[in-house]
């Protein structure tokens, strides 16, 4: 539906000559001129139910252009029977195109405004000028940013994390060369809303969700989360920059640069917190109700994209790419599994060893002797032991110190970049509800012909004829004043109505064409874009991952060098304390008392010889 | 192995149990005969006489061969020209269990133990699983007999020289002549560790102690050396236990890391097909694939080189133990012997002190009147005592037959006396047993004397010098496992040394080596 809109509100900005700037956000407004991007912003519903203030407007600019109204309308009865309350959000609307315009969109950054830009600004003239004069001289500069420490902060409300940003480039639109920044999420989003807003049809890269179900565990603030979301940052801000379109976006340059001039747009298009809450923003996901609505009443666009195949091809490597990378995903996490479970071996194992050492002690008569008693063999045997114990220890360490860098950092950039995929799949399916549109007019038009020439050649409205009207075309006639019963009586004027309304078909249909047109050529721009960003992500996330591995095992090495092995054995003995010569049973009982008996039958003899 | 399979030597189906041994001959024996023989003295009696082992003599276990059985081949020195020795692991397993009676202080390396049950039910048929326990075999059947002829008199005893003699094919029969079946008991607590193939006269007195005995022992002996030196062993062995079930686990969880290592290196494949191969999604997948084959070689060295080291510290260990058991079981049969003796020797100073005194009065009687009315009283009174025993005693003995045949004496006890073909020694204690029951004051002086003699004699001729012998024996198993424990100790410390040189070298060196070959390319 909000495509129908734009296709409205695009008239009304051409019609309207740019009136009431307000001061504060002229200065964004035309900065870049970009072909590709010349298109109007959608409205999303997001906005629509957002941005009050900005009704208060639509008196005075409102009924300006009248044909694009109607054709909202038209759009909008067509949806009106399961949609019903859309419909009275027509003029909301209408309003809120002004709205985004004023918010620093480059919807309006056509050639003839972009000399009115300059004297409007106060505050930020210079910079402004620079940016201008960025956009107009235009060579691609490389911006490079790396998003990272997170911190806990608080305002009067809240506790919120912001990231820093580090900003390296060589564009002179920057005032320094380098510089860093702190921005928190909402300030991301916010950027992220504006680029979908300003650039409806490039594919803007996805933000890491607000919530995703394996950060609740850990809470908003915990290291594991910020962590893991800084990288994602990291990735998003990568992709907007490496954009050759997105990087020259005035929002994005303020946003980087500029903190009190964000900060002032950012508190006038509050954007509440929980409209942030999926990726994909509610706007293509309104959008998708609506074309799925279209969808089932036309099945299949009728019209054919130029590049056919190209697309299929597009929607299929993709969606292969996905499977592969959630597979890789998957198994990654499986193997991380066991890496753990292989670090958590490899220490118990030290600890075991280091047990060993109390066995060295030579007297084991259950007390624990002090190393310092032992004699200097064993002290080295306990030494190696301990060192032994040490290094597993550390090697334990190091594969969780792998096991984790792989995760925040590799897992993390796959899932982004399934995210990517995931926009990209979106933007593609915003082109086949495009197609859609064109074909519904289309068809519009092509019955309104048919109904002329059959008023034409003489023909009653029957029944039949008016049956194969559509319903939206009576309700676009009620809306139109005219009531069919009566139009039928009058066929002249009928014909006129009808002529009235093939003329505005036409235009509308021509309108959704070109739109239509420009999703389809931005698509494949974008997707080699798409396919250009991705293409360098993967290369150099494999190629830090490779570093991460190179770095585990080189320390490993180095650690391992130090084990000392060499330690003679030959010194150290258990002492035997039985000796051969030693008496271990003399004098016992037996002997001695063997002996008194010996004695006493020697006299019983002697006394019994004697006699 | 624990001690309930060590004490089923003592009821060991032995293929010569009751077969004819000189056991009957040695009663006469005298102690110095036994103690003079040399070790080894049987074993000229064999007809066929071997060259003893040299030093030099390398025998090592090259391969084996299916042929119904598992055979192994055992090379001398490593050539491969000479004749082969083929031996079944039952066979390795029989000479051990000879060498333990044989060799009572001496620690025998461990052979490998049995496959489990389960392990079979649950690869009935598996060749590789087959091959892998006989690779494991080898190893540590190479690693038996490298220890067992590390041994000097073990390597010259015939039983080694026979066992690795090629001309010996069928080892089973071998098992039925001499000098197997020279062992003077069946039960290896009555032999003389000393030479446990002379027969002593004196082993046919002595007592297998209860089982019982052995909770409460105490010794001085046994606190102060062995006391420590088990529970040295029994740590060690626990931490041994540990060590290798979690040298078991690492094994595993490598295992199932390569597996999980082989299906996402599969997927990084397809990934750089679907990416029309790109080349660095192509290189990291082969890296992967690297990684997976190092783990391979890791696991197997892991096995080798630690597991396996582990598994035999932990076996000797579970040999140590036993031994330490039996000398502790020894030092408790000489303290029961003593017991017997002691109470014995109790009884025949009664009798003595009796007989002196009957003599003494005799004297008196003899002499006449004595110049002293006090005296002349205690005479008096001797004499009506005197009389009154002779009544008692012929009112009594008809029951004194009776009461033969409640012998307090443990049965083994009065199993071995009865066992002894004295029949004249037999007899005599037979009657001195039903008197021992009289009171000593209530005996006549012709009791008294006969029983004097008899105690005397068995005291003298048979417990004494069986005690004597026994002593000796303690002696020499406390002395000779006190050296052997400690020499084994100090052998596994050092295998415990080696298995951390090998894990910096051949083990995780390696694998670490090749890995960073593999990442840092």
């Amino acid at each position: 539906m909000a495509d129908q809109f734009t296709s409205v509100s695009w008239d009304k900005e051409e019609s309207k000559a740019n009136v009431g700037e307000v001061d504060i956000n002229a200065e964004d407004s035309p900065k870049v001129v970009i072909d590709s991007s010349s298109e109007p912003p959608p409205l999303e519903s997001l906005k629509e139910e957002n941005d009050q203030t900005i009704e208060d407007k639509e008196d005075q600019d409102g009924p300006d252009n009248e044909s694009g109204l109607i054709t909202s309308k038209m759009v909008l009865a067509a949806n009106a029977e399961n949609n019903a309350p859309e419909g009275d959000k027509a003029l909301d609307v209408e309003a809120d195109v002004k709205n985004v315009n004023e918010t620093g969109n480059s919807s309006e950054s056509k050639a003839e405004l972009q000399s009115d830009y300059a004297p409007d600004n106060v505050s930020g003239s210079s910079q402004a000028g620079a940016f201008s004069s960025l956009a107009s001289s235009a060579p691609s500069y490389q911006i490079e940013t790396i998003v990272g420490e997170p911190l806990t902060e608080h305002d009067s409300s809240n506790a919120f994390v912001s990231y820093r940003i580090i900003v390296k480039t060589q564009d002179p639109a920057f005032p320094q060369k380098e510089f860093q920044t702190r921005r928190r999420y909402s300030d991301f989003f916010f950027l992220y809303q504006c680029l979908m807003n300003d650039y409806p049809t490039l594919l803007i890269p996805p933000l890491p969700n607000k919530q995703r179900l394996e950060y609740i565990k850990g809470g908003r603030f915990s290291d594991e989360f910020t962590t893991k979301r800084s990288i994602s940052l990291s990735n998003f801000l990568y992709r907007v920059c490496y954009h050759p379109i997105l990087q020259k976006s005035d929002v994005l340059h303020i946003f980087l640069a500029d903190t009190d001039h964000w900060n002032t747009y950012k508190s006038n298009l509050k954007i509440p917190p929980a409209s942030g809450l999926d990726t994909t923003n509610s706007a293509s996901q309104n959008l998708e109700t609506v074309t799925e609505f279209i969808m089932n009443s036309f099945k299949k666009p009728i019209v054919e994209p130029h590049d056919k195949k190209e697309f299929q091809d597009i929607q299929d490597k993709v969606s292969r790419l996905q499977e592969n990378l959630s597979k890789i995903d998957s198994i990654y996490g499986k193997v991380l599994h066991r890496q753990h479970n292989i670090a958590d071996d490899i220490s118990k194992f030290g600890d075991e060893f280091s047990k060993l050492t109390l066995l060295l002690s030579n007297d084991l008569d259950g007390s624990h002797s002090e190393p310092e008693d032992l004699d200097g063999n064993t002290k080295r045997l306990v030494k190696q032991f301990s060192d032994f114990s040490g290094n597993l220890s550390e090697v334990s360490e190091n594969i969780y110190h792998l096991d984790h860098r792989i995760e925040y950092n590799y897992l993390t950039a796959l899932k982004d970049l399934e995210h990517y995929i995931l926009q990209l799949k979106n933007l593609l399916k915003l082109k086949d509800a495009k197609a859609l549109d064109f074909d519904m007019l289309s068809n519009y038009l092509d019955k309104a012909k048919q109904e002329k020439e059959h008023l034409m050649n003489g023909g009653s409205i029957t029944v039949t004829t008016e049956g194969t009207l559509s319903f939206l075309t009576r309700k676009l006639e009620s809306v139109t004043g005219l009531g069919s019963r009566q139009a039928g009586n009058l066929t002249n004027e009928r014909i006129d109505k009808l002529d009235e309304r093939i003329d505005m078909l036409a235009k509308e249909k021509e309108k959704a064409k070109k739109i239509y047109f420009q999703y389809e050529r931005d698509i494949l721009t974008e997707y080699e874009y798409f396919n250009k960003i991705k293409n360098r992500e993967i290369a150099s996330s494999l190629e830090q991952l490779g570093k991460y591995y190179l770095s585990f095992y080189s320390k490993a090495t180095e650690e391992l060098k130090k084990l000392d092995i060499n330690v003679a054995s030959e010194a150290f003995t258990f002492d035997n304390k039985l000796t051969q010569d030693g008496k271990l049973f003399s004098g016992n009982q037996v002997q001695k008392n063997g002996e008194i008996i010996a004695d006493d039958i020697q006299k019983i003899d002697n006394m019994t010889n004697g006699n | 192995m624990n001690f309930g399979d060590y004490d089923d030597f003592t009821q060991d189906n032995n293929p010569f149990a009751g077969s004819d041994h000189h056991f009957s001959n040695g009663i006469v024996n005298s102690y110095e005969d036994v103690h003079s023989s040399p070790l080894n003295a049987p074993l000229s009696l064999s007809p066929q006489k071997n060259q003893p082992l040299s030093v030099n003599d390398c025998y090592t276990i090259v391969g084996y061969q299916v042929l119904g059985a598992v055979f192994y081949k055992i090379h001398l020195n490593g050539d491969v020209n000479d004749d082969l020795v083929f031996r079944r692991y039952s066979d390795f397993v029989s000479l051990r269990s000879y060498l333990i009676k044989f060799f009572q202080t001496k620690v025998i390396p461990p052979v490998p133990e049995k496959h489990s049950i389960s392990r079979l039910l649950k690869h009935p048929f598996n060749y590789r699983s087959d091959k892998q326990i006989i690779d494991r075999r080898i190893r540590l059947l190479n690693y038996f007999l490298k220890r067992l002829l590390a041994d000097e008199e073990i390597r010259q005893s015939e039983f080694v020289a026979r066992f690795l003699d090629p001309r010996e094919k069928y080892w089973s029969k071998i098992l039925h002549g001499p000098p197997f079946t020279n062992l003077s008991s069946k039960s290896i607590y009555l032999t003389s560790p000393r030479d446990p193939t002379t027969p002593s006269p004196y082993f046919a007195f002595l007592p297998i102690p209860p089982r019982g005995q052995i909770r409460n022992y105490q010794s001085d002996l046994n606190d102060s050396v062995f006391r420590p030196l088990e529970s040295r062993a029994r740590k060690l062995l626990n931490i041994v236990r540990r060590l290798e079930s979690t040298a078991n686990k690492t094994i595993r969880d490598f295992q199932s890391n390569r597996e999980a290592l082989i299906e996402l290196g599969g997927f990084f494949n397809i990934f750089s097909i679907i990416e029309d191969q790109h080349e660095v999604i192509e290189h990291f997948g082969n890296k992967i694939d690297l990684n997976f084959l190092n783990i391979e070689v890791f696991v197997s060295s892991l096995t080798i080189y630690i597991k396996e080291k582990l598994m035999v510290i932990r076996l000797t260990l579970l040999v140590i133990l036993p031994l330490l058991h039996f000398r502790k079981m020894k030092e408790v049969q000489l303290g029961y012997l003593q017991d017997i003796i002691l109470r014995r020797q109790a009884r025949l100073k009664d009798i003595t002190g009796r007989v002196l005194g009957e003599e003494r009065l005799d004297e008196v009687i003899r002499k006449g009147e004595i110049q002293s009315p006090s005296l002349s009283k205690a005479i008096a009174n001797l004499k009506a005592k005197r009389n009154a025993v002779e009544r008692l005693d012929e009112a009594d003995n008809e029951t004194i037959e009776d009461s033969l045949s409640n012998i307090s004496l443990p049965q083994s006890w009065n199993r071995a006396i009865s066992a002894s073909e004295d029949p004249d020694t037999t007899t005599t204690t037979n009657n001195t047993m039903g008197t021992r029951h009289k009171a000593v004051d209530k005996m006549s002086v012709s009791e008294l004397q006969v029983e004097m003699v008899q105690l005397s004699r068995e005291l003298n001729r048979k417990l004494i010098p069986c005690f004597d012998s026994l002593t000796k024996d303690v002696e020499y198993i406390s002395i000779g496992v006190e050296r052997s424990v400690n020499a084994e100790m100090k052998c596994s410390v050092k295998m415990l040394q080696e298995i951390i040189g090998n894990w910096k070298q051949q083990v995780f060196g390696e694998y670490i080596k090749s890995c960073t070959e593999v990442w840092g390319r």
